[in-house]
């Protein structure tokens, strides 16, 4: 078969030869794509599917650089040798791997900090996810992330414990650009290349006072040397709401209404209008149900039937997801673009709640003046449309007996009349609310400019810009329930935000090579600005309730209008070396001065440090011997870094605002119109005010056996943060404005990392991979001010501050069961609203240090443990066989213990503000006295025993593991895709959160759906994660 | 590097607002903080202190409805860290500070550029001295400072020093604030907002009759100072001879929003406005929860609900003179028998939502049952006094139910039982009779809005003067019990009643038998009422304060 022409014209003319050949493997495949490129010059050719090129090369030309993906680089010489076929060394592992580091790079054999990559190979496995942290769950030891349920990919990330009591969340650079204001959210997942995660100090301290919660550089995909290339990749599915927790119906919520009422020793018939109870004492004196009639109407219209609805089942839906990109990409000798446009849709598993973006990307960059100039720019623009209700409480309490419906097509809703409780019908809100959608525009990305010269010298120059507008017009409709709920008054919301963040980063590198030596240092500059403004305006009075209608000036009541705008900026100095020598003794040093307009008056600047050596054993001679051993490097580090997140641009200041709505008053005594008004003291300035600073060591062993077809990393780190950013309660007399943010306490995080990764052996058809990794943390607050030492849990009385314990960590009671006879009761310590049936409390403590018989929160509280998991695992397994791919991911967390949340709904009648709330079936189960083995208490009309309590009720296992993603992909074989003109069609099915395995035995077992959102409690809405099906294609031409 | 110099937005430094031009800002801004404070848990509203006398049951939505109230009013239950008590003292305190910051701009201002100095200094001190009197009676043992006092050192004021003989130290600071406030105050404002000379003239006399019963280290009410009382004698008479108050014609028209700033009977009243620009209005913060919980009038939150042992105190006998001894020895089984067959003094009419005769002089609105949240726990009696007309332009739907009625701070009546209260305790009990009697006959005269829509009384009412040797033999001990249940009735929900019994000395055997009344009444929740005489009468310093002085404060006796 012929060679096809390379896709730019050969022409040989007097000033040039062509040389031709063949690039293959080490067992003489052909390799397609690969470039040859004649050293110094701008001639080049790409390799067909033959693995056959031709270039017409320049007179003088010596030598041929190849360079394929997967494959070592080779030069070879050309001198008069015109047919030159080369097979290429595979990489011998990724090695060989080029890894960004913050503004330089390295190849991964050099590392001496501890860097962990998310490879393109990787990420190609996550089709359509909204956030692309949802799919690093677990991927990456020590990279700690929390996700919910909702559909608009809320995560939360920790690098290695918590950097902070304030939460700090690690820097995101993408191309680049510190984004300090970046949601990952906002990020189309199918653009990224690469992701590196900067976790030891000495990594992330060239990010300075940015990089002490960690830095996660994303790169985003670029256009390859080669023909115009389209891919379409694509991705339907569904989600649905997994572990729905069994709710009672009308007859089991009746009946534990009647519970409740018999066991306070009420009659059940005066607790409640809408049921009718006929019962009778037994003659042991035991109340017994005989019968129960549920009222027939519940209100005065007989519109709303008495029903049976089951609310979750009324609110959910099957959540239609969808993610469609298509790529176009191309690269020239001189210019390589990259064009994408992408459309994905999550609906979340609530009605009428979702997430939609529209993205495009352009990345291009051009090769000037013969390659000493490039310029280029990387741009994303997205929109969003969000709607982010969520009705989970509602749904959860509403009782079954109240219709969704009205029997004329109205609202159903709480019988107020009747004495219910006020209670929301979920449906009706997630409905009327269906439009009330928040939108995003966001714009970010960078232009650059690179200049070589003098052969050594690199330097680079570039403009970042992130940009964001939020906005969005609501309407709060007017209704009315059949049961007398209303809302007699609408309104309409406007809002508009923007935030723009103005970076300049100029940096120049020295790269010298020369024997044994390699030297890169780099100085560089970065200038950040940040600038963010909002409105919004409210008006009551709408004539008409639609949003063609509805704006700030067609509605005519009350109306507000706020608005607010921040600014501050960053100005950094740094500098960088790598040297190693011989490839055996690696040496790095970094160090960051930067000052931020945030800092007080007294710190405006500050210094961070960092050093890193790594020693590569595997390359010393004494190794040669041992061939099992293809690599072995020992790396330690130490660094110094700073964390300003949580620094509001005021923070250090003292000022006072004007707030008409505080500060103004009726002086003159009329009953309307406007009205004097003044000032108020908002914070008093520190002008000490720094970064909270972090110090940590890393040493790390990286190996590789059997030419790296086993290899992995072992790290361990000590971590100490200081001068931790709060902003205390502070005595109450100093009064208004007196907070004031302090540098002060400290902690400690350790912990150590595992990543092992095993290749089958490549030349067999049947391939797979395992990937495994572990990763321990520890967490522990050293010092507290004084003043605030009790602020975190402990009790002054006791002397049982939060020092050594883990900031995650509950403080409480400890339970020992249930009062079975009133004889217990009677025996027991004083406790206030102790009962047969109810929790007993231990005494385990009183003013003298010892029990003093009575239950209090001064004295009988203690540490009862820490929702930090102490272990986290991901365990991969990639195969493919033919045409046939396979993967699975699992994920999971060992040794925590949650406060389960979900039990305040479970295991209670009333332990809320509103009573009467439908509760999960669990609460059937309760102790009665037929029932005494019963771990749930009796159920009560009232919470005398204060059973809400913290207290080791609630602690259970916070453990699971999850198979967070399986996929099975098949691939047409070329043979019929290459007679259609196609190069490469895969199709896939994948799901997501299929299995879900909780600790569901023990005494400390999880009784709620999912551990992973254990905060069930109270009002806090929560969203269980759902599970989710996808069946997608890949199509490249 | 003026890269970093960057300024902060939407704020202004102390300085820009210490000027002739912007102090009027921090003087309305301290005025603006009782309007606009926190409700739950910050605002000193009060009923607050009602749910803690015999007058009144928490309410709302069952125990766990705001729990720290439920502990609050069964006593037993509170402890130092108890909730809605340390948001109390922060609040208050926060309040003392926008007057000092208005104080400490003032004092640096020359009156010849600023030429109400004077009398703004005057007003600040005494807005300071209404912060720090409800600390005192809340707390007993509190840290005072004045605006003088740097910063740093504030932290470091104990609220009860070792050295303290007893804490007329306290009292005679925020007393100093009054009368400086009174000798600086001129006797009329243009602006009804800001208090007069008799404003401060009649806190003074306030103070002074705390001043007057003099408690020991446990609380206990050891002597009473005639020299005090006298003192407040001559306030008081100073307050009735200026001629510019008097009694309503009828008792209601203290408790209707058209009265705001115009009844000859309110001394000082905090202003509450609406459609004022801001988004809902400068609304009472203090009453939001006390509507019934009764759609569509009215949607939250029925709390401050009137104990029957009170309803019972508006009984009379058969000559219209108070039940004294056994007023609370009937129990309401029917409430439709129950009314109708005893006879009642007026005041219930304008206190208590009774079921079944009309809400707030509304004939067209007759109060039901339904309003009652949860009537298993708490009756289905409401609060009339603070609340509002069904409808009424100044009541804020916001599902709390909020309005802008204004809320009299210091009433005249209020001026004359104290005078009576003082000349009894001097010995002058006679002359204590015909105050008393007026405030009767008044009473006697509101009945006119008392009615059904077809003319007939709500109730059967009934109320006598007192007659020396004809219903009652006026003496010492008789004039004593006459005034104790004058100032009960009168002030019922008003949130006096608990402040006057702990004054007295008298809460322990008040509350104690109120306990063993209302316990039998299906009030079971309320077996853990116990008043412990020698701690019940005042709060706990809050735990967190106690944390943050680590070791500095001491807590108060008993907790």
């Amino acid at each position: 078969k012929a060679a096809k022409i390379p896709f730019f014209q050969i022409q040989d003319n007097q000033d040039g030869f062509l040389v031709r050949g063949q690039i293959t493997d080490d067992k003489q495949q052909p390799i397609e794509g690969a470039s040859v490129q004649v050293l110094n010059t701008t001639k080049g050719a790409i390799t067909d599917d033959q693995g056959r090129y031709q270039i017409n090369a320049p007179n003088g030309s010596s030598q041929l650089v190849i360079t394929a993906i997967g494959y070592l680089k080779d030069t070879v010489s050309i001198e008069n040798n015109h047919e030159i076929d080369r097979a290429l060394k595979p990489v011998n592992g990724d090695l060989d791997m080029i890894v960004v580091t913050g503004y330089m790079k390295q190849k991964k054999a050099d590392l001496t900090g501890a860097i962990s990559v998310v490879s393109e190979k990787d990420l190609a496995k996550n089709h359509g996810v909204t956030n692309i942290m949802q799919a690093l769950q677990g991927v990456v030891p020590g990279l700690h992330i929390t996700t919910d349920g909702s559909p608009v990919g809320n995560t939360d990330i920790q690098i290695r414990g918590l950097t902070s009591i304030n939460g700090a969340s690690p820097l995101i650079v993408i191309d680049g650009v510190p984004s300090g204001n970046m949601n990952l959210r906002d990020i189309n997942p199918n653009n990224i290349a690469s992701m590196q995660i900067l976790k030891d100090a000495a990594s992330a301290s060239i990010y300075g006072a940015q990089g002490g919660a960690g830095v996660i550089l994303i790169e985003t995909k670029k256009g390859h040397l080669g023909k115009a290339k389209v891919t379409y990749n694509g991705a339907v599915g569904f989600s649905q709401f997994a572990n729905k927790v069994p709710m009672m119906n009308t007859m089991q919520y009746g009946q534990a209404l009647w519970q409740a009422a018999v066991n306070d020793g009420q009659d059940p018939n005066n607790a409640t209008q809408i049921y009718d109870y006929d019962w009778h004492k037994n003659d042991q004196g035991i109340p017994v149900l005989d019968k129960i009639t549920p009222r027939k109407y519940l209100n005065d219209d007989s519109t709303m039937l008495a029903a049976n609805t089951n609310w979750l089942d009324a609110i959910s839906q099957l959540g239609l997801q969808q993610d469609h990109q298509v790529t176009v990409s191309s690269g020239t000798e001189n210019s390589r673009t990259l064009f994408s446009v992408n459309y994905n849709e999550n609906e979340g598993t609530q009605k009428y709640t979702g997430y939609k973006r529209f993205t495009a990307r352009l990345n291009t960059s051009f090769d000037l003046l013969d390659h000493h100039l490039t310029i280029g720019e990387n741009m994303e623009a997205s929109h969003m449309r969000m709607v982010d209700q969520n009705q989970m409480h509602n749904a959860l309490v509403e009782p079954p007996i109240v219709p969704v419906h009205t029997t004329d097509g109205g609202w159903g809703g709480s019988a107020v009349n009747l004495g219910m409780d006020d209670y929301w019908n979920p449906v009706r809100e997630l409905t009327l609310n269906k439009d009330n959608a928040n939108k995003y525009n966001k714009l970010y990305g960078n232009i650059y400019a690179d200049v070589n010269f003098l052969k050594h010298f690199h330097y680079h120059s570039q403009v970042g810009l992130i940009y964001t507008e939020g906005y969005h017009r609501t309407i709060q409709f007017t209704f009315t329930e059949g049961g007398g709920k209303f809302q007699p008054t609408n309104n309409v919301d406007q809002w508009y935000w923007q935030a723009a963040t103005l970076s300049y980063t100029n940096t120049l590198d020295y790269q010298l090579e020369t024997g044994k030596h390699k030297l890169d240092v780099l100085a560089g500059t970065e200038a950040t600005k940040y600038q963010t403004e909002t409105m919004s305006g409210n008006r009551q009075g709408l004539s008409f309730e639609n949003y063609d209608y509805a704006y700030l000036s067609t509605a005519t009541g009350n109306m507000s209008v706020s608005g607010s705008g921040d600014r501050y900026n960053f100005l950094s100095y740094f500098g960088k070396f790598n040297y190693s020598y011989d490839n055996r003794y690696l040496l790095s040093g970094t160090i960051r001065d930067d000052g931020s307009s945030k800092f007080g008056e007294n710190h405006k600047y500050g210094i961070f440090p960092a050093f890193s050596a790594g020693w590569r054993i595997s390359q010393e001679a004494f190794m040669k011997k041992f061939t099992a051993i293809s690599d072995l490097k020992l790396r330690g580090s130490w660094g110094m870094n700073g964390n300003t997140s949580s620094i509001s641009s005021n923070a250090s200041k003292t000022y006072f605002v004007a707030d008409y709505n505080g500060t103004s008053y009726g002086i003159g005594g009329a009953e309307t119109g406007s009205l004097p008004s003044g000032f108020r003291k908002v914070q008093t300035g520190n002008p000490d005010l720094k970064w909270e600073s972090d110090r940590q060591t890393n040493i790390g062993l990286d190996f590789g056996l059997f030419d790296q077809r086993l290899s992995g990393s072992f790290d361990v780190y000590h971590r100490f943060t200081d001068g931790m950013l709060y902003n205390p309660p502070y005595p109450g007399v100093l009064g208004e404005g007196a907070n004031e943010w302090y540098n002060g306490a400290s902690m400690v995080d350790r912990g150590f990392e595992i990543q092992l990764t095993y290749n089958s052996d490549p030349i067999k058809k049947f391939h797979y991979s395992i990937t495994a990794n572990i990763s321990h943390n520890h967490n522990e607050i050293v010092s507290v001010p004084n003043t605030v030492l009790y602020t975190y849990g402990g009790s002054a009385l006791k002397d049982d501050d939060i020092i050594g314990h883990p900031y995650h960590s509950y403080y409480g009671f400890i339970t020992d069961g249930l009062f079975q006879t009133q004889d217990e009761v009677d025996k027991a310590a004083d406790q206030p609203g102790k009962g047969i049936g109810r929790i007993r409390y231990k005494d385990i403590s009183g003013p003298d240090g010892v029990p003093d018989g009575k239950i209090d929160y001064d004295y009988d509280r203690t540490w009862i443990g820490s929702w930090d998991p102490k272990v986290e695992f991901g365990l991969g397994f990639n195969a493919s066989y033919k045409n046939f791919d396979f993967s699975m991911f699992w994920q999971g967390v060992a040794g925590n213990t949650v406060s389960d949340g979900w039990k305040t709904y479970s295991d209670f009648w009333n332990v809320w503000v509103q009573s009467g709330f439908n509760h999960p079936t669990r609460v059937l189960d309760a102790w009665t006295p037929t029932n005494t083995s019963s771990t749930i208490p009796a159920l009560s009309l009232t919470n005398a025993n204060d059973e809400l309590r913290t207290s080791t009720y609630f602690m259970e296992s916070g453990s699971y593991l999850k198979l967070r993603n399986i996929q099975l992909g098949y691939t047409l074989p070329k043979a019929i895709t290459s007679s259609i003109g196609i190069e490469k069609v895969h199709f896939f099915v994948v799901a997501l959160n299929l299995v879900s395995i909780k600790k569901s035995w023990g005494d400390n077992a999880f009784t709620g759906p999912d551990p992973e959102n254990f905060t069930g409690n109270d009002y806090s809405n929560p969203y269980v994660i759902p599970r989710t099906f996808k069946f997608g294609l890949d199509v490249s031409f | 590097h003026k890269f970093l110099d960057v300024k902060q937005q939407g704020a202004v430094t102390p300085e820009d607002v210490e000027t002739p031009e912007n102090v009027d800002g921090l003087v309305i801004a301290a005025y603006a903080w009782v309007a606009h404070e926190g409700i739950i848990n910050q605002k000193m509203s009060p009923w607050l202190a009602d749910i803690k006398s015999d007058d009144a049951y928490k309410g709302g939505g069952g125990l766990s409805d705001q729990t720290p109230w439920y502990q609050m009013e069964v006593f037993s239950l509170v402890t130092p860290s108890v909730g809605n008590n340390d948001g109390i003292w922060f609040g208050q305190y926060e309040g003392v500070s926008r007057c000092n910051a208005a104080l400490t701009a003032l004092n640096k201002l020359d009156a010849g550029s600023y030429p109400q100095k004077d009398t703004r200094i005057a007003e600040m001190r005494f807005l300071r001295g209404m912060m720090f009197l409800q600390l005192k009676k809340w707390f007993r043992w509190i840290p005072y400072y004045d605006e003088t006092v740097p910063v740093d050192s504030i932290p470091k004021i104990p609220n009860h020093p070792d050295t303290a003989q007893s804490d007329l130290y306290i009292w005679n600071d925020i007393y100093n604030d009054f009368s400086s406030a009174a000798a600086n105050l001129p006797e009329t404002q243009e602006e009804p907002g800001r208090p007069t000379k008799y404003a401060a003239q009649a806190e003074m006399a306030n103070v002074l009759m705390w001043m007057a019963y003099e408690e020991d280290e446990n609380n206990q009410v050891k002597t009473i100072n005639k020299q005090r009382l006298q003192q407040a004698l001559d306030l008081l008479d100073n307050i009735i001879n200026s001629g510019k108050y008097h009694l309503n014609a009828d008792f209601a028209d203290n408790f209707e929003y058209t009265m705001d700033n115009k009844s000859p009977e309110s001394i000082w009243e905090w202003q509450y406005t609406h459609d004022d620009g801001t988004p809902n209005g400068n609304l009472n913060g203090g009453t939001p929860l006390n509507a019934p919980w009764w759609p569509p009038y009215f949607s939250c939150c029925d709390f401050h609900k009137p104990s029957y042992a009170m309803v019972n105190a508006f009984r009379v006998d058969k000559d219209g003179i108070p039940l004294f001894d056994n007023y609370n020895n009937a129990d309401i089984k029917n409430k439709d028998t129950y009314f109708q067959s005893n006879e009642w003094d007026p005041r219930i009419g304008h206190t208590v939502a009774i079921p079944g005769i009309p809400w707030k002089y509304q004939q067209d609105l007759l109060f039901d049952s339904s309003a009652s949240r949860d009537p298993i726990i708490y009756g289905y009696f409401s609060s009339l006094k603070e609340n509002v007309e069904a409808g009424s332009p100044v009541l804020v739907n916001l599902f709390w139910m909020w309005n802008s009625k204004n809320e009299t701070a210091i009433r005249y009546d209020r001026v004359l039982l104290l005078k009576a209260e003082a000349l009894i305790q001097l010995d002058r009990y006679k002359e204590a009779l015909p105050i008393i009697n007026e405030i009767r006959t008044r009473a006697a005269n509101s009945t006119g809005r008392l009615k059904f829509i077809n003319g007939k009384p709500t109730l059967p009412y009934d109320i006598a003067t007192y007659q020396d040797g004809v219903n009652c033999n006026w003496t010492k001990a008789f004039a004593w019990k006459a005034l104790m249940w004058e100032d009960r009735l009168e002030f019922a929900m008003e949130g006096e009643r608990w402040y006057d019994i702990v004054r007295w000395g008298i809460a322990d055997s008040v509350m104690n038998d109120y306990f063993a009344k209302e316990v039998p009444r299906a009030r079971s929740w309320m077996k853990d009422g116990k008043f412990t005489k020698g701690r019940d009468e005042y709060m706990p310093i809050p735990q967190p304060q106690m944390n943050y002085s680590y070791g500095l404060y001491k807590q108060n006796v008993g907790y």
